[in-house]
């Protein structure tokens, strides 16, 4: 009975699984969160939870693919919206598997910003990794576009899709983690993904309506070369993540584009090859290990060093390769002024600068944002012959 | 019931797993001052715990049985009860606190919501086991346990090469010198509180001391440390709470869902080895001052003080920071005391 004991204590232990169990078909995962500010400024949060019927033929009536239902609920605040999300949510409401969090610009750009990204980033159960982006427009509709294009599973379109945008350099990790991270740190400041709505999904409501191609244009403005290229093509996938939207203490203050952002990822190292436009043709580049980031914090301004070596993928492109490094440096240059004009800086160069620095007080007493706006570029990427 | 004193080469596993956990949780939860550096605080609080390591192979040595018997033989039995029982109860408050981490941890995996208090119940269960079962059980265990967890963390290490932010660890010294050498003392306290096992260890074919082992998960520690915190930059901005750190920790907001599932199984792995090491200690050096007490009862005991402690004391508070940082003083004054009274005697008796 002694030996027994012990065993039949631990087989106790197991009995907590008989409780209070929560099967998957009794959760409703949010997969996709939209959040936009209301005229009433009420925060109003969209949601697509996966049926789990699947393609069933019902309809909610309130839009979303057929897959999934789309969700909407307004409150004060997120706690409140959250709650009242549940409420309407026909099985107990669970985050883990958030995918995508979009924001409205106008949000992001709002005083109310910070605390909205610590209350996400604390929200229970909510799956950190998941991706962050601004969208230009309402959030809401961008939500109600989306909808699983290639293959059948919302979760995987999205992953696969961000990926994509990543690999090519559009688009930055735009992780909620580094968000919230970076947003609180004594480093660099966060940029996430900038995303808009492609013209057919804008016109698809009223094909008549030439507002949506209106508003495109608009981003098209705001997100350079990229943007009206993408802009001419057609496709059934709505959602187009090109550029990046640029963090200052918690606020959106600004938008890289395309090109820009493609410079961005280059700087943090999180390219493999990318893609460059150049007079008119676009060549695939690829670095030849990492671009090097220092920051002379004796000179005064501070001088921020880039270093970096790259090669040309295809050998039979006939390339001006000087004129294409002269562009390239400029172009780098361009974008540190356009981030430094911001008072933002999302490359790394603050990683780089803190390494001269003893402690975490010292670094800062000296003020890393006030000298990063008056800093000196200086930007030295040079193709090499391997590869090319 | 089979003999519940573990021998050196059983108690000397446990008490690796343990420090090394102990260490890792204190510095990442309980004490983050030390920001970027606090790699380096298990490297310091070695060297501070050195001198305590010695004292305790002098304990070994002035006789043929463990340190405790001993002293026991030595010093009288009143002091030796009075230290008991202070060892006994840093060791449950300490077990109580890492219940209460568990248990939060737990609430925040689990998919329905549970009261932390309600997790706690399992736990309870778990010391009572251990202390059923005895250390040498545990001890062997944690043998084995030894043998999978470098395994299972190179695999965490290889699944989040990408993520590293090598630029996260400057300013090399983080919060500066005085947040590292607190760090220190709050990892030798760690390490004293559980070379204890050690204290109750009966020699047996295991030649090594308890040194190297120490050595060993500092070492292991400090670059646990280092992993994690170019994963989180330092962030000073930002008011944590326990469970929002715990969070941080079993999900860094980079890994997949499925690497975090053998995460969690280190973290709670490691967990129920360090509650069930400091439980069984506090038993084994309760029952020198209670010999009659029967197994069941003491098991029973240590398993309700925990819970109890634990559940009303709610998050780890700063009371437990305060005596976590004084742990190294209060178990090294003791220690010192009970040497020095040893030491004398034998001179006494010399003379």
């Amino acid at each position: 009975m002694r030996k027994l004991l012990p065993l039949l204590l631990a087989a106790c232990m197991l009995l907590g699984g008989c409780n209070n169990h929560a099967q998957v078909e009794n959760q409703a995962f949010v997969l996709v969160m939209g959040l936009d500010r209301t005229e009433d400024g009420q925060l109003a949060m969209s949601a697509q939870i996966p049926r789990i019927a699947g393609n069933a033929t019902s309809a909610d009536g309130s839009g979303g693919s057929s897959g999934y239902a789309q969700m909407r609920v307004t409150g004060a605040n997120y706690e409140e919206a959250l709650e009242r999300l549940d409420w309407i949510a026909p099985r107990d409401l669970n985050p883990a598997q958030l995918k995508l969090v979009v924001l409205s610009r106008e949000l992001a750009e709002s005083p109310d910003c910070p605390a909205l990204i610590d209350h996400l980033a604390r929200t229970e159960r909510l799956f950190t990794a998941t991706r962050v982006v601004v969208c230009e427009g309402s959030a809401e509709e961008f939500v109600s576009k989306i909808q699983p294009t290639v293959g059948t599973r919302l979760s995987t379109d999205i992953s696969a899709l961000f990926e994509h945008c990543i690999g090519r350099g559009f688009t930055p990790r735009s992780r909620l983690a580094d968000l919230y991270y970076l947003m609180n740190s004594v480093y660099c400041d966060p940029m996430i993904g900038y995303a808009v709505l492609g013209p057919k999904a804008k016109s698809a409501d009223d094909p008549d309506d030439d507002s949506g191609a209106g508003e495109a244009q608009e981003a098209s403005a705001l997100s350079g070369e990229l943007m009206d290229l993408s802009d001419e093509y057609e496709s059934d996938i709505p959602m187009r993540f090109i550029g990046a939207a640029l963090f200052r203490d918690g606020r959106m203050c600004g938008v890289l584009d395309g090109q820009q952002t493609v410079c961005a990822n280059l700087l943090q190292n999180e390219l493999d090859s990318f893609y460059y436009g150049f007079g008119d043709t676009s060549v695939e580049i690829i670095p030849e290990g990492f671009i090097h980031l220092r920051v002379d914090t004796d000179a005064e301004p501070p001088v921020l060093r880039v270093r970096g070596k790259l090669s040309l993928a295809a050998e039979e492109l006939e390339i001006d390769v000087a004129a294409l490094t002269r562009r390239l440096n400029e172009d780098m240059e361009a974008t540190i002024r356009a981030a430094q004009r911001l008072g933002v800086d999302p490359f790394g160069f603050a990683e780089a600068a803190a390494r001269h620095f003893a402690t975490i007080d010292d670094w800062v007493r000296y003020g890393w944002r006030e000298r990063y706006v008056e800093a000196t570029p200086d930007v030295r990427i040079e193709f090499t012959a391997s590869g090319a | 019931m089979r003999t519940r004193v573990p021998g050196r080469s059983e108690a000397l596993p446990m008490i690796a797993t343990a420090m090394l956990m102990r260490m890792y949780w204190g510095l990442s939860l309980d004490f983050t001052d030390p920001y970027n550096a606090a790699w380096m605080c298990p490297l310091v609080g070695l060297a501070i715990y050195l001198p305590f390591a010695f004292a305790l192979r002098q304990a070994a040595r002035i006789g043929d049985s463990s340190p405790w018997e001993n002293l026991a033989a030595r010093v009288p039995a009143p002091a030796m009860h009075i230290a008991a029982l202070a060892f006994a109860l840093l060791l449950l408050w300490d077990a109580a606190a890492a219940s209460g981490l568990t248990a939060i941890s737990s609430n925040i995996l689990a998919l329905d919501d549970v009261s932390p208090r309600l997790l706690l119940i399992p736990l309870a269960l778990v010391i009572l086991c251990a202390v059923l079962l005895g250390a040498p059980a545990l001890g062997n265990s944690a043998r084995l346990w030894l043998r999978i967890l470098p395994l299972f963390a190179v695999i965490i290490l290889l699944v989040q090469l990408g993520n590293y932010k090598i630029g996260w660890l400057t300013p090399i010294l983080g919060g500066g010198i005085p947040s590292i050498v607190s760090g220190g003392i709050y990892c030798a306290g760690c390490m004293a509180l559980l070379s204890l096992p050690w204290l109750i260890a009966l020699p047996d074919r295991h030649r090594g001391g308890l040194l190297p082992w120490a050595v060993a998960a500092a070492a292991a520690t400090g670059p646990l440390m280092l992993t994690q915190q170019s994963l989180i930059p330092a962030m000073i901005k930002a008011d944590f709470t326990v469970a929002s750190r715990i969070d941080l920790i079993l999900n860094n907001g980079r890994m997949t869902l499925s690497p975090q599932i053998i995460l969690d199984v280190l973290w709670f792995g490691n967990m129920l080895y360090l509650i069930a090491t400091e439980a069984v200690t506090a038993a084994e050096l309760l029952r020198t001052i209670v010999p009659r007490v029967p197994v069941w009862a003491l098991a029973a005991g240590c398993a309700l003080a925990v819970a109890a402690v634990s559940a009303w004391s709610g998050e780890w508070t700063q009371a437990g920071r305060a005596v976590a940082l004084n742990l190294f003083a209060i178990i090294g004054a003791l220690l010192a005391g009970l040497l020095l009274m040893a030491l004398m005697r034998r001179r006494g008796a010399d003379a």
